[in-house]
């Protein structure tokens, strides 16, 4: 609806803040896929795999994924495409979770030796999935009002460290497999099996505290956040696998937080490799 | 300080050296903070100063029981206490010297010029010989030497004897830095050197009547290795497991080798039908479950030293920590231990089959960690007493949640949150309590009737949280009654800790009845190995 105002700020993100592709064309959004790999297969996340393809390979098969980034190519093939558009904001995943801010910032650099009169600005959002994704859509939603880049930067750095995800997952496995967390001895190989609730700080993994089963771990999720509620202006749910249920906590976060909406984003293959069946998270935005 | 010893006397009886060891212990205890701040090492081991101070204090309890008889009597009960109190690494070496010193003193009525010169050495000898790996620049080389100094006037008097032994030993200290580059670096001198320098030469001056004056302040060391703070990964260095073997079945060099595999670090101190064992171990279950075999095991102390650890790195480099809670936790049997010790306590006391560590035990353990906020975890109604006691006996903040059985111990570890308040943590452990429902089923040791359930020696019978409320011939049926008595609701978790009773084939049927009768609850088994109860159930709203 909004890509028609030619000089607008052009809002780039990566395909870990799991907006989906319909969804990111409908807004103007636009996403650059990471990968995942099976083996000798790679798919370009959410385009050429979807969840369901996914989390049924998942669990079914025999091989474990593997994620990466997008090359820089990817990155400055899109960048060319819309710095000669108008002013670029490109935001992405914590660079402690992922390569794809050095990507990013390559192919601005590369772009920008050819197109000197290119505006493109890079920034690291430290968050990742549904907080990304709330980011980027307020970010988006606030240069449709009218913003300089410098204005957008300012809102989309502010927008993000206000932003916090917390998450239930329903085994470590997939996040230690990934070597995405590593400060979490206490949870991990333990007789007892556990149900771990984490949170990201300074975009890092970190483990939040452990319940007992899966159905405290998801009534914990929503007293965390209820906890905070005065401060709360915004929130997201995603799930990889649990859609009523996150159905479910949006519906109760809407009420309790009093707020009009709360989206349900769908975690990809790439994040989802990572957290695994079973994920729920919330993310919520604190008042300025 | 001024001692008002018996200056010029040249004889010590009983008496009179258990007093003289007071007085060291007493001038050890006011530097207690000084030596631990010579602690360069991020080992975490507990700290020197401590460590020597706590060892002496129960060796001149021991000591107490038989005042006013012959030097060797005493001797040996010091030793004997000092071999049971032993805490750390230099709480080990410390006891074994003593315990050489029992061994010079044998069949000898008083300590003089006669005698003084060789117990000295052979102390030293015997401090030598608990370390598998002795290092140069340790409180080894300063007994070494203060041994050599004092018979280098062995024809000497007493006073000169033991003053030239003291002097001896300070020297000694004084040259520690150049036999270790760590204290080199770090501007310190050895802390387990310099603590038995202080203790002799408190003897010293107590027997001269000469002034100690006042004791010297904790010092700041100037560097620590940063290479060790960076490379020492987390689950570097396991658990500092100590405890006593009353009784042991074999000699020490077999009992040595068997522990060999389990660890490292390892230090052995003998006494008369009773050794002490200290290793790092990262399976301290392994240890304990291995050593039940070789004797009866007491004094069981289990440290977490990967976190004690990163709390003296993050003191070392400034930014301490806020707002840390340590946890202790009473256990009993090795599959329990190996449960709870990925949970995040910070040390274990075993229970042992009676299950009532003395306070002794228990304020150790408080004393031992790092944090000034402890929560404790007695996980047995009979030990709720000592750990009240223990809290009036310590300075830090001591929170007791009155655990009763080791399920609630789990489910409040499960709850724990290191990096919160004491009184956040509190409130989290109660209310993992408030949703767990627990039970117990051990063996009748005898025929009786309680709560109009009647039961015959050997039958099973089952409490729940703590009252009987079934009783059967088979342990199977018990298991059963107890869990339709508790009622599980649909979705929670149904975890059932087997112990040493407990065989493979019992246990899957156990399993499938319950699978069968509650289809919608997880089932989770682990091997517990309690000694006295044969299952433990624990349900998880």
């Amino acid at each position: 609806m909004t890509t028609s105002k030619s000089k607008g700020i052009q809002i780039v993100t990566d395909s870990t803040s799991d907006i989906d592709p319909n969804a990111a064309s409908d807004l103007g959004i636009h996403v650059v896929p990471l990968y995942v790999h099976f083996g000798e297969d790679s798919y370009k996340d959410s385009i050429d795999i979807s969840a369901d393809e996914f989390y049924e390979k998942l669990v079914g098969g025999t091989i474990s994924p593997k994620t990466s980034q997008p090359t820089p190519e990817d990155f400055a093939d899109i960048y060319r495409d819309l710095a000669a558009k108008g002013p670029v904001l490109s935001m992405h995943v914590s660079n402690l979770l992922s390569g794809t801010m050095n990507s990013a910032t390559l192919a601005r650099d590369i772009v920008l030796k050819e197109m000197p009169e290119a505006q493109i600005t890079v920034v690291d959002t430290f968050l990742a999935s549904l907080g990304l994704a709330n980011a980027v859509i307020e970010t988006k939603k606030f240069c449709d009002d009218g913003a300089s880049l410098e204005e957008a930067e300012e809102f989309a750095k502010s927008i993000s460290a206000r932003t916090r995800i917390i998450v239930s997952v329903d085994t470590l496995e997939y996040l230690v497999r990934g070597g995405r967390i590593g400060k979490a001895r206490g949870l991990v190989g333990g007789l007892i099996q556990i149900k771990p609730i984490l949170h990201l700080v300074d975009g890092e993994i970190h483990p939040y505290e452990q319940v007992r089963t899966t159905r405290k771990a998801r009534s914990r999720l929503i007293s965390i956040v209820t906890e905070q509620k005065d401060s709360i202006v915004g929130a997201a749910v995603a799930t990889t696998t649990e859609l009523d249920l996150a159905n479910e906590i949006a519906g109760t976060l809407k009420t309790e937080l009093g707020l009009k909406e709360i989206p349900i984003f769908r975690i990809g293959p790439v994040v989802g490799t990572h957290g695994g069946p079973g994920t729920v998270g919330v993310a919520f935005v604190l008042d300025a | 300080m001024l001692n008002k010893g018996k200056k010029t006397k040249e004889t010590y009886n009983g008496q009179d050296f258990f007093q003289l060891l007071q007085a060291s212990t007493q001038w050890l205890d006011e530097n207690a903070s000084f030596i631990n701040s010579l602690n360069v090492f991020p080992v975490p081991d507990g700290d020197t100063g401590t460590n020597m101070v706590l060892t002496l204090k129960t060796a001149l309890r021991e000591a107490e029981k038989t005042l006013n008889e012959s030097v060797e009597k005493v001797s040996k009960a010091i030793a004997y206490g000092a071999l049971l109190g032993a805490r750390g690494n230099s709480g080990v070496i410390l006891s074994q010297y003593l315990s050489g010193l029992a061994q010079a003193l044998d069949q000898t009525d008083v300590l003089d010029s006669t005698n003084l010169p060789n117990a000295l050495v052979m102390a030293a000898q015997a401090a030598k010989k608990a370390m598998s790996n002795p290092v140069e620049g340790t409180m080894i080389t300063v007994a070494r030497v203060a041994g050599e100094a004092s018979k280098l006037v062995s024809s000497g008097s007493f006073s000169d004897q033991l003053m030239a032994a003291a002097k001896g030993a300070e020297e000694a200290v004084e040259k520690t830095p150049e036999q270790l580059d760590v204290l080199k670096k770090a501007g310190v001198v050895d802390s387990g050197g310099k603590g038995l320098a202080l203790i002799l030469r408190a003897a010293a001056n107590y027997h001269m009547g000469i002034d100690l004056g006042a004791p010297t302040q904790s010092i700041a060391p100037i560097y620590i290795d940063q290479n060790w703070i960076t490379e020492s990964d987390e689950d570097h260095w396991g658990f500092c497991t100590e405890f006593v073997l009353v009784n042991p079945i074999h000699k020490t060099p077999v009992i040595r080798k068997k522990m060999e595999d389990f660890g490292e670090s390892e230090s052995f101190v003998e006494g008369e039908n009773i050794l002490r064992v200290h290793l790092h171990s990262r399976a301290p279950e392994d240890v304990i479950m291995a050593a039940n075999e070789l004797g009866d095991l007491e004094q069981v102390a289990i440290r977490d030293m990967d976190q004690q650890q990163k709390i003296f790195v993050a003191d070392h480099q400034g930014n301490k920590l806020d707002n840390q809670t340590g946890l202790v936790s009473v256990v009993t049997g090795p599959g329990l231990l190996k449960a709870m010790r990925s949970l995040g306590a910070s040390a274990f006391i075993w229970g042992g089959r009676t299950m009532n560590p003395s306070t002794e035990e228990i304020l150790e353990a408080i004393e031992s960690i790092p944090y000034s906020d402890v929560i404790i975890l007695p996980n047995n109604k009979n030990t709720i007493a000592a750990c009240q006691m223990a809290k009036q006996l310590t300075k830090k903040r001591l929170e007791i949640i009155d655990t009763e059985s080791m399920t609630q111990g789990i489910a409040s570890l499960i709850s724990f949150v290191e990096n919160e308040s004491l009184e956040s943590n509190k409130k989290r452990i109660q209310e993992a309590l408030n949703d767990l429902s627990w039970g117990e089923v051990a063996e009748a040791t005898r025929s009786g009737n309680n709560e109009n359930i009647s039961y015959s020696a050997g039958d099973s019978i089952g409490y729940s949280e703590g009252r009987l409320v079934t009783a059967a011939k088979d342990p199977v049926d018990c298991v059963m009654n107890l869990l339709s008595h508790i009622e599980p609701e649909a979705e929670s978790i149904c975890t059932l800790y087997c112990g040493t009773g407990a065989v493979e084939q019992e246990i899957n049927r156990l399993a499938n009845l319950i699978g069968a009768k509650w289809p919608e609850i997880e089932l989770e088994l682990i091997d517990g190995g309690h000694p006295v109860y044969r299952y433990m159930v624990a349900i998880e709203q």
